[in-house]
């Protein structure tokens, strides 16, 4: 009965976007999908993978992006909210998704080098040789794959733009509000 | 036959007056110098009986000084017709004649027809004189014979010319001086029945005048009947027409009582308006309902697509689920033993808490899943997706329900509409003003073909009519003028044997007047003709008129048929020209005119002395210069 109720807790208690393996897969999909797998192929800033993670997840926020960006179409409201609300999901895992980087970078996965160009910021690559070979199975994540393929078309300087830059673009342009961070 | 006779003659001014003796039958002598007023008293007594004297006209240059200066003059004759009494009277210079007899009975008569007095003086004293006032015609125009025609031959005037025998005409026109006129002056004064004859001529030309203006009348009508068959209608007897009327008027009345169901008002409007009340009510029910219905409708629709929403989010959940499941099998990153702080696996001891307290193992919270913890989580959530699916196949379900109830209710809710719409179109359907229209229309069009029928049948009835009495007049023409033949054969076989007693008796006078004469006769215009009309001796004119009148008087006498008034009145005849002897030869023969003691009146007017001896004790009144006949008062 105990065990039971610990069981319900337990599922109670899940909340994909804050779960640690969801935030993996997807936050590896997407630096492998952006070919980030060499410090001559780094991903600048790592912070900005906490906003991307829910665009690599959710085929609908792609579309949503690719109506902004790709179609210059105005979003409605109902789609402005859904980006304000990733924009917000997106702040509160920030934390959270560097203690998993430093924790993926510590099993070797990932490496991670600070800027060279402002110290404040850590960039990031794949350690392809270190994943098991058959992580990248497209049989599994082919949506989340083809989610960071359209991402790369839609912000082709995805890797090296700058955090605000790359805010500006998916939020603010879009008339979410965004603050400093 | 009815005679006059004068009994007294009276004229009465401001300045003079005139009494006459009382004039008995037989011969009544009045002598008198030149200028001393015998003339002034034939012309006062045929003014005063009707007579035009010019003398006696205001304008006149040779006007009678006395009459003529005289004021309020009047003329009183007291004449004698039969045996009756009348007194006669005539103001100077008006063409009225006041007539009253002994009982003081007055009747004012005019001279002269006119439309509004058809009956003059003439009328009365020849109706008296039991002579009918015959009508002659030629050509276009008709004259009567009236009392101053008969005068013609009663009154012996100073004429200038005493070849024509009448009196001279007051106003001489061709009809009245002609000689058609005189024959027929003299017929009728004479013939019987010529009378008689000249009575039914007149009957006859009264006839023919009815006659032909019937005949007039009619051709009128046919000409109308000809433009009628011109127009819409047919040419019909009345039996037709009559018929035809009936039958419109049958037609009128079906489409009149048509028009009446046409134009009936919708019964019971307030029953139509109630019912329409109710539906309307119950359709606004149903409206309702439909539109609640509608809204329930809507919100499943609502609760539809966030179940869709939340289905979709779950079966991406649970692929996700199912993708977490295979990075933490491929990668390993977290066990239930993994530092939530710093994420590195911890060993710990059993009962024991990563800080090293004690702690009951069971009641241990692990941060992270296990694999078969991820798979519970997994199967919970695809029980969700299947949850969800049953909750949308349960919302799916209420929304067809919904569906379903709406469409009946819109269907009803239409069926309402419909109702309503019916009840209204049946109110306003109850009058069709495009059939009202036509039905007024064509009874206005019945209306006016009766009123044109019955317009026919006026004229056709007047037609009948007047061809009825048009064929009543020509029969009674036709027999008229049988008459008039037959009495004009008659008269003629009779005139014939007048003239033959006219002349046995004329030329016994005037053989016994005027020495030379042979023969003498008339001729078939009644003209004296003497020695075959060879003499013409000037000194004969005299007796050949005088004893002409004479002849007349004694014919009259002769036969009571014969209408000749038995009055003479003679004028001085010696002014034309005659001496003393065969004058007086003249006169004798008044004599022999006095047969079978019947009664007549001669008043003759002579110069002194002018007269035979035996004519003495006739003589009633002298006058002289000294004793006019005017005296001043």
């Amino acid at each position: 009965m105990k065990h039971g109720n610990i069981e319900i807790k337990k599922r109670l208690m899940f909340a994909k976007g804050d779960d640690f393996y969801f935030l993996t897969y997807n936050s590896l999909i997407l630096l492998y999908s952006l070919e980030c797998d060499s410090d001559k192929n780094l991903f600048i800033d790592s912070s900005k993978i906490a906003f991307l993670t829910d665009f690599i997840a959710d085929s609908n926020c792609i579309r949503l992006l690719e109506l902004s960006l790709k179609e210059h179409a105005h979003l409605g409201s109902d789609d402005i909210q859904t980006l304000q609300h990733i924009y917000v999901n997106s702040l509160s895992r920030r934390h959270l998704l560097s203690r998993l980087l430093f924790v993926l970078q510590k099993r070797g996965f990932v490496s991670i080098e600070t800027n060279k160009n402002d110290n404040a910021l850590l960039d990031i690559y794949l350690n392809l040789d270190k994943m098991p070979k058959q992580f990248f199975n497209p049989a599994v994540y082919q949506a989340e794959i083809e989610n960071a393929k359209k991402l790369r078309k839609l912000l082709p300087r995805i890797k090296t733009i700058a955090l605000k830059t790359l805010l500006n673009r998916l939020f603010t342009q879009n008339g979410v509000n965004t603050w400093h961070v | 036959m009815a005679r006059l006779a004068i009994r007294q003659l009276k004229y009465s001014g401001d300045s003079y007056y005139y009494e006459s003796p009382i004039f008995e039958d037989g011969l009544n002598i009045i002598e008198g110098t030149n200028g001393s007023g015998k003339t002034t008293f034939s012309d006062l007594l045929y003014y005063g009986l009707s007579g035009d004297v010019e003398k006696f006209h205001p304008m006149k240059s040779n006007h009678h000084k006395e009459i003529r200066s005289d004021k309020n003059n009047c003329i009183d004759v007291h004449i004698q017709i039969g045996n009756d009494h009348y007194f006669v009277k005539r103001f100077i210079g008006s063409n009225d004649i006041s007539v009253s007899d002994p009982n003081g009975n007055i009747d004012v008569l005019p001279i002269f027809r006119s439309q509004e007095n058809k009956f003059t003086f003439s009328d009365w004293i020849l109706g008296k004189l039991e002579i009918d006032p015959v009508e002659l015609s030629m050509g276009t125009i008709t004259w009567k014979i009236n009392i101053r025609d008969i005068f013609r031959l009663i009154y012996h005037d100073q004429a200038p010319n005493p070849i024509d025998v009448f009196k001279s005409q007051d106003v001489s026109n061709f009809i009245s001086d002609s000689k058609v006129m005189r024959r027929a002056i003299f017929e009728v004064l004479i013939g019987k029945a010529f009378h008689d004859y000249y009575k039914a001529l007149s009957r006859y030309r009264e006839n023919d005048n009815d006659r032909l203006k019937l005949k007039g009348a009619v051709d009128l009508y046919k000409s109308m009947a000809g433009e009628i068959s011109k127009s819409n209608l047919k040419d019909m007897n009345t039996e037709f027409i009559k018929d035809a009327i009936q039958k419109k008027i049958a037609q009128l009345s079906r489409i009149e009582e048509y028009f009446k169901s046409l134009s009936i008002k919708p019964q019971r409007p307030a029953e139509s308006m109630s019912k329409i009340t109710i539906v309307k009510s119950e359709m606004l029910d149903l409206q309702l309902r439909e539109s609640q219905l509608r809204q329930k409708a809507e919100e499943l629709i609502d609760e539809l697509s966030q179940l869709q929403k939340v289905k979709t989010l779950s079966i991406l959940e649970v692929t996700q689920i199912k993708k977490m499941i295979y990075a933490h099998e491929q990668l390993g990153l977290f066990s239930a033993d993994t530092c939530p702080y710093c994420l590195r696996d911890v060993k710990r001891n059993k009962n024991k808490c990563v800080c090293g307290a004690d702690i009951d193992e069971s009641e241990y919270e692990k941060f992270f899943y296990s694999s078969s913890e991820y798979m519970d989580i997994l199967q919970a959530k695809q029980k969700t997706v299947e949850t969800v699916d049953e909750a949308i196949l349960a919302c799916e379900r209420d929304l067809n329900d919904f569906k379903k109830q709406m469409e009946s209710v819109a269907k009803e809710s239409a069926e309402k509409r419909e109702k309503i719409t019916a009840i209204i179109n049946q109110l306003d359907g109850s009058v069709n003003f495009e059939e009202v229209k036509d039905a007024s229309n064509k009874i206005v069009e019945l209306k006016n073909e009766i009123g044109s029928l019955r317009q026919q049948l006026d004229l056709e009835q007047k037609r009948q009519d007047l061809e009825d009495r048009l064929n009543t007049s020509e029969l009674a023409c036709g027999s008229a003028k049988k008459e008039v033949d037959k009495l004009f054969a008659d008269a003629n076989f009779e005139m014939d044997r007048r003239i033959t007693q006219f002349g046995e008796k004329y030329n016994e006078m005037m053989q016994k007047t005027v020495k030379d004469c042979r023969r003498a006769s008339i001729d078939s215009d009644y003209m004296p003709l003497i020695n075959d009309g060879e003499y013409r001796e000037a000194s004969a004119a005299v007796p050949r008129r005088l004893l002409y009148y004479f002849t007349l008087l004694y014919l009259s006498l002769l036969d009571d048929g014969i209408r000749f008034p038995r009055f003479l009145l003679i004028d001085t005849p010696e002014t034309s020209g005659i001496d003393r002897e065969n004058l007086i030869k003249s006169f004798e023969c008044i004599k022999d005119i006095a047969i079978n003691s019947k009664l007549y009146q001669i008043i003759l007017l002579t110069g002194i002395g002018k007269y035979p001896d035996t004519f003495k004790d006739f003589v009633v009144q002298t006058v002289t210069d000294d004793n006019k006949l005017l005296q001043k008062k």
